[in-house]
């Protein structure tokens, strides 16, 4: 290790010093070039945000297009591991349990995911199923990630985070593009997409995925299998300019499998078999945007959409709709930006168990909330931003306030601080659920059933959220981002075993949910960004998390403990590098610490692409994910409900073609 | 076995290093997209016209640059210290809502993408030559958008937005343009 140290030493100031001279030698050549020769001169890489400096006071993190081609990755949540703070386990081919400081789980309830404004929620559990956001990701323009609370503008379940997908403006997608890959592990998968223009003022695009992921094995048992995953998914946007302004529809439609074994209790033997189900998943949704500028100092939005998603899944038939009305205006005055809104919700559910052990009655709910922000450029070093949102749900009305500030300590440097209270509502699941959980044997060689039961007055979680960030370019090749945060969690919601009682005669053990952890969490996430050289990008990231939870009770819940913890350590370092301008080698590289109370060991994860443009309108690709690692399990949950499949390897070729 | 790898390592980073390293080949100048953007700047100050009440003879040509500044160091390398048609060039970082009067060039960053109306109104009424390197800038009534197209720097331009603010930009440049638009957006 040492002598591969020395090695390195030398290397790295080798290429610095190449890099710094291959500038020096290029300025005077480009300025004495004439117009159309410097038109002429190739590009050999882009420019990527290493080089700005976010000036938003939050611990915000962008995926940009780049990052997304060059990752390799073919869904959201394995993009969203390059993000520091993010904790993404893959848990079977089509299931992700993703979450930002802590509390991971395939049922993470603490993270707001958005795609183009709409929210991507599910009542029922108050999680986000990543198998069915499943867009092309070349029409992805950005994805806007903050770590943390989401501050006042965003909505009731942004406690840990954000994930804001936004999708290209339809100008940017003209033009026809076509994928086709094949690869272990990745089975067939192809995508095309045609973007044309409506009358004078207006483009639109159509796209359309399909893919087959094999399984990783065909027979279920302890370790799951029977994961394939099939999906069409077929999506539009259409966007036309107006007088003042800008209309915007877009929709989605998705068909698709996401199987998966899961271990049903059986409250006879008091043991969990497995079992296997198909999950078969199917929605659209419609949105529409108008935006206006008045005037120069004046912007609205007014977005209403419709989202049906319908599941069949192991444990019910179930589908829920979502009417979603939302207005917003930002008005600048002064030394002031200042952003106002309301909005409205109508969520209706329905769930059909199939089996009877599990019984969650239909209903529907309705949210509101009204927000206001003001952000004020106190001097030209200094800007505090104060702002409240205002929720009600289940007849509970909750306030959601956040005081910012920003301060530039050099041109190139900003620190800024952070205090923010954040709401989670409890889910349909928490609220009324009624679910069988095997048995309990009892001293005399009885066995006696375990039922969950949610409880309609569970008051909502809470979090009050100290952060503290500093940003810098430190010279044109390194840039900095360091966030540390305390974060005071009140209210946890968990599984509280009551005393026997009786149901329909027969003696039972009831678990109830209710409030009864509270707990801190704990953190620092650093990314260095290095540009040894025009064409070379690394960045690098470190989190650390500490998470110290209380419950109200005796120590008795620890299956909720355990099934919250979360690795300590995340390391990961990223590579982009541009052999030549058609030729692209990318790698990442991934450290997680282990989760020692499920009994997840340490692992290493190593994901890479080549790339080769082989005329300006075809690429061909071949990416790897999780090389080297045969078989690898990330996140194991408490009772192995679901099973955990190990992540295999993948290697994917790909081809695309655009014109 | 390890010190084998461990050597084959440092012989490839080698490899890379060197690679990445080498002089551009002859015939076939190579650069990063904000060194050429920012030669791309210096041309337009010299085949641009001002009105001589918007730029003296003499006086600095002075490019503002709003928002986050993607050139960092590069454009003190190509630009700074080189003249325009005899008037020297100034560089100046500002933000979305200072005062532009004073400058000839606005450059306005992807980050202030939020602000661009506020920005475009601003500059009106100044003969201000307003450039860009985001999508769709001369739609919305910018002059010079600047893109990246396989691989090379090419640029949008809006001769009527230039127009208005008593610009002349030299058919040198409107007949290399990669498109010529005029704003879309009615305001």
């Amino acid at each position: 290790m040492k002598s591969l140290l020395r090695g390195a030493v030398p290397l790295v100031v080798l290429c610095l010093a190449a890099a710094g001279s291959a500038r020096a030698q290029n300025s005077d050549q480009l300025t004495n070039l004439s117009v159309d020769d410097l038109m002429k001169v190739e590009v050999t890489s882009v420019a990527r945000r290493g080089q700005s400096l976010s000036e938003t006071p939050a611990a915000t993190f962008v995926i940009s297009q780049e990052d997304i081609e060059r990752s390799g990755a073919t869904s959201i949540p394995e993009l969203l591991r390059m993000v520091p703070g993010f904790d993404v386990a893959q848990i079977d081919r089509n299931l992700w349990a993703v979450s930002a400081r802590g509390f991971n789980s395939r049922w993470s309830n603490k993270l707001l995911v958005l795609i183009d404004g709409r929210t991507v929620y599910t009542e029922l559990w108050g999680g986000v199923r990543w198998d069915v956001q499943d867009l092309v990701l070349s029409d992805i323009e950005r994805i806007e990630v903050t770590r943390g609370p989401g501050g006042t503008l965003w909505g009731a379940n942004a406690v840990n985070g954000i994930v804001n997908v936004i999708t290209k403006h339809p100008i940017d997608t003209q033009g026809t593009l076509a994928t086709a890959s094949y690869g272990e592990n990745g089975g067939p998968a192809g995508s095309f997409r045609y973007g044309g223009r409506l009358g004078e003022s207006g483009y639109f695009r159509a796209s359309l995925k399909g893919f087959d992921v094999p399984p990783t094995t065909r027979a279920a048992g302890v370790y799951g299998g029977n994961d394939q995953w099939q999906s069409l998914h077929g999506a539009f946007r259409a966007e036309w300019a107006t007088a003042h302004g800008s209309v915007n529809v877009q929709g989605d439609a998705y068909r698709g499998i996401s199987g998966e074994t899961i271990g049903l209790p059986d409250h006879e033997a008091a043991v969990v078999v497995p079992y296997s189900d198909p999950n078969h998943t199917s929605g659209y949704n419609v949105l529409a945007r108008w935006t206006t500028t008045p005037s120069p100092r004046s912007d609205t939005s007014l977005t209403a959409y419709y989202d049906e998603a319908d599941r069949d899944q192991w444990l019910a038939n179930q589908w829920q709709r979502t009417l979603d009305l939302d207005f917003a205006h930002h008005l600048r005055f002064g030394q002031h930006d200042a952003t106002w809104g309301i909005g409205a919700r109508h969520t209706t559910w329905q769930w059909t168990a199939l089996s009877q052990d599990i019984f969650l009655p239909s209903g529907s709910a309705n949210l509101f909330s009204a927000f206001a922000q003001d952000e004020w450029r106190a001097s030209s070093r200094l800007r505090l931003t104060a702002g409240a949102k205002v929720l009600r749900q289940y007849g509970d009305t909750q306030l959601q306030p956040s005081l910012r500030a920003l301060w530039t300590v050099r041109p190139n440097a900003v620190i800024w601080a952070a205090a923010t209270r954040s709401v989670r509502q409890p889910s349909e699941v928490e609220r009324h659920v009624e679910a069988g959980a095997g048995g309990i044997s009892t001293p005399d060689g009885e066995t006696l059933p375990l039922i969950v039961f949610g409880d309609p007055n569970l008051r909502p979680e809470h979090a009050t959220t100290l952060e503290l960030g500093y940003r810098a370019l430190l010279n044109p090749v390194v840039s900095l981002d360091l966030t540390a945060y305390r974060s005071s969690l009140q209210d946890l919601t968990g599984n509280q075993p009551s005393p026997v009682r009786l149901r329909d005669g027969k003696p039972i053990v009831p678990i109830v949910y209710a409030n009864i952890f509270s707990g801190t969490t704990t953190g620092l996430e650093a990314l260095v960004t290095i540009r040894p050289h025009s064409r070379w990008d690394l960045t690098a990231a470190y989190s650390w998390f500490h998470l110290r939870l209380q419950d109200h009770l005796d120590g008795i819940a620890s299956d909720d403990l355990k099934s919250v913890e979360t690795p300590h350590h995340q390391l990961s370092l990223r590579s982009f590098f541009t052999i030549s301008p058609r030729l692209e080698l990318d790698a990442s590289s991934y450290f997680v610490s282990a989760i020692a109370s499920q009994g997840v060991a340490r692992y290493f994860r190593t994901d890479a692409r080549l790339a080769w443009q082989v005329t300006p309108g075809i690429e061909l690709s071949i990416a790897g994910r999780n090389l080297g690692n045969g078989h690898q399990i990330e996140i194991q949950g408490p009772a192995d409900l679901p099973a955990v499949t190990p992540s295999s390897r993948t290697i994917v070729g790909m081809i695309q073609w655009r014109r | 076995m390890a010190a084998v790898r461990r050597q084959a390592i440092a012989l490839l980073l080698l490899s890379i290093a060197l690679h990445a390293g080498a002089a551009p080949a002859a015939g076939e100048i190579a650069a990063g997209e904000y060194q050429i953007k920012a030669a791309f700047l210096h041309h337009f100050a010299q085949f641009v016209e001002w009105p001589a009440a918007a730029l003296p003879s003499g006086a600095p040509i002075v490019i503002g640059l709003v928002g986050d500044d993607p050139f960092g160091r590069t454009i003190d390398d190509v630009v700074v210290g080189k003249r325009a048609n005899g008037h020297p060039i100034v560089i100046r970082h500002m933000r979305w809502n200072d005062p532009f009067g004073s400058c000839q060039i606005v450059f306005i960053g992807s980050s202030e993408l939020p602000h661009l109306t506020a920005i475009l109104d601003a500059t009106r009424g100044f003969s201000i030559l307003t450039i860009a390197d985001f999508d769709r800038f001369t739609e919305r009534g910018g002059m010079i958008e600047l893109m990246t197209v396989d691989h090379r720097v090419q640029f949008d331009v809006n001769p009527s937005a230039a127009a208005e603010a008593h610009l002349r930009i030299s058919s040198k440049l409107l007949q290399v343009a990669h498109a010529i638009r005029s704003t879309v957006e009615a305001r």
